[in-house]
């Protein structure tokens, strides 16, 4: 059965189960971490955000931010019994870009898993291109963002972001 | 037409249609700028001594989407032009923060491919369709970088981050994240502040004497350049790859394709779903189990005709689509050309 959830408000718990019966190794001390940063930028001042809410000339809401490639946006199985889970969250961030500003507060969104449920993409990256794929493991159609730019995921049917690529 | 290209990391260097290349580039039938696809020469090593031999290729080259080209594609970005485009801006941009006293310095365009040509994603778009990759990397992409270490290029400090954007760090307010930085940038205008959200940087802030262009040296960046927009081409793109999924042709397809590979032992719906479940483990590296059913998925999606069913399903979508809105995809197409003209003269 797969992974991909069909509504925005998904338990996370519920989340973790399902994960645990797919056979991770050595789960007796599993930890689970929730995680709306996984942006190394020093200060946050480099990455690309996702927004839970879609904007018209602005966003603001809370938000998932990243500078890597990510092959699933559900989270990511770190090692030793560590499971990672994406969520969206508040930070004080508010990027200046082409179509508006995206900022990363306001409430809307938080604790919510991220994969499937992004409305929008801020991209503040210097020079190195977004793309949002509507299938994991970089597979579907996409949407791309270049650097310095923003705007509304494609909401044809539902919410569908699944895995994130970069190119430069 | 489009010109093949050579990048797979087994394939000769030296393009055997070089000659070919400048023929086509001489009838007009592909644009032939310098660096912009690498089509006048021998294709391997761009400008910058960039390495394009793991560039995406206009159209897949193996597998069971070999050849094929979706209708919208005509008017999607592709990577090529991307990196022309990101060339330019780094030219632009450098130039900005160097009157400013700052060293930018990204590394130049096209080191870091993307996975395809363009958005439509032919590879990967209706899950893996390439059997020799399935039998050696399950549903991994071959080309998955090593070097979990890298990172997109950063600026360094809160002044040159705000020179050249009007960034300002996590948590940091307008007064203190830009030291350097005069003129009257208001506290409102800082994040967390209230009436922030929407609200347009300052216009008239200055660094040492000098003033910020508005939105910083990017945003001179972009009133020079231009901004390359196929958001038209990129809506029906999504749009009709979502709609498919609901075909009647597409449904009985997937059944024909789920219970073939009920026969092989497992029980999967949808190819898009098979590609979900082997990265729902969170891991990064294909088992044993998951190369055997990416053999059987690409051998079922093979006998069952799959990806003809789809191909047709969606290029029959885009071709209505792209006659209701032609007269848009034209226009932005030809602003897209003069975007592209215009990257051109910056290096």
């Amino acid at each position: 059965m797969g992974f991909r959830k069909k509504s925005g408000a998904i338990a996370a718990a519920a989340t973790a189960a399902a994960t645990m019966t797919l056979g991770f190794p050595g789960t007796a001390s599993a930890a689970t971490v929730y995680s709306s940063d996984q942006c190394s930028a020093s200060g946050n001042t480099r990455c690309i955000m996702l927004n839970y809410n879609s904007g018209n000339g602005g966003w603001l809401s809370a938000c998932f931010l990243s500078n890597t490639q990510i092959p699933d946006y559900s989270g990511r199985y770190a090692g030793d019994g560590i499971h990672y889970y994406y969520v969206f969250n508040n930070y004080q961030i508010q990027y200046s870009l082409h179509y508006g500003t995206s900022g990363c507060w306001g409430g809307n969104g938080a604790d919510q898993p991220v994969k499937n449920n992004a409305a929008a993409v801020g991209n503040n990256l210097t020079s190195c291109t977004a793309v949002i794929h509507y299938n994991s493991g970089y597979g579907g159609a996409t949407d791309k963002f270049s650097a310095g730019h923003n705007g509304n995921l494609n909401a044809t049917l539902k919410n569908d972001n699944a895995s994130q690529s970069l190119s430069c | 037409m489009t010109l093949p290209r050579t990048h797979r990391r087994n394939v000769s260097r030296l393009s055997s249609l070089s000659g070919l290349a400048i023929l086509v580039c001489a009838l007009g039938l592909v644009s032939c700028a310098p660096g912009s696809d690498g089509a006048a020469g021998d294709g391997s090593v761009g400008e910058d001594g960039v390495d394009k031999s793991h560039w995406p290729t206009a159209q897949v080259e193996r597998g069971l989407v070999k050849g094929l080209a979706l209708p919208i594609e005509h008017y999607l970005r592709t990577y090529p032009e991307e990196v022309a485009i990101q060339r330019a801006k780094n030219a632009l941009n450098r130039a900005c923060m160097k009157r400013f006293g700052f060293d930018y310095d990204p590394p130049a365009p096209g080191g870091r491919p993307a996975h395809s040509y363009n958005a439509a994603n032919m590879k990967r778009r209706w899950g893996i369709t390439d059997p020799a990759e399935a039998k050696e990397h399950g549903y991994r992409l071959p080309q998955e970088p090593k070097d979990d270490d890298w990172r997109p290029y950063e600026l360094e400090g809160p002044d040159a981050n705000y020179v050249f954007d009007l960034t300002l760090a996590s948590g940091a307010s307008a007064a203190s994240g830009a030291s350097g930085a005069s003129g009257s940038s208001s506290a409102s205008d800082a994040p967390g502040a209230p009436g922030a959200s929407g609200q347009k940087p300052p216009t008239d802030a200055t660094y040492k004497g000098n003033r910020i262009p508005e939105g910083g040296c990017r945003g001179e960046t972009d009133r020079k350049l231009g901004t390359y927009d196929d958001s038209l081409a990129a809506k029906i793109n999504v749009e009709t790859f979502q709609r498919a999924k609901q075909a009647p042709e597409v449904l009985a397809v997937n059944r024909r394709w789920s219970s073939c590979m009920k026969k092989k032992g497992y029980r999967v719906a949808t190819p898009l779903e098979a590609l979900n479940q082997a990265f729902a483990k969170g891991t990064t590296e294909a088992s044993q189990a998951e190369t055997a059913m990416a053999i059987a998925d690409v051998e079922c999606k093979k006998s069952t005709h799959l990806i003809d069913v789809y191909f047709s399903t969606e290029t029959a979508l885009q071709k209505k689509r792209i006659e209701e809105e032609q007269l848009g995809l034209d226009e932005q197409k030809a602003k897209n050309e003069k975007v592209m003209k215009r990257a051109a003269e910056y290096r």
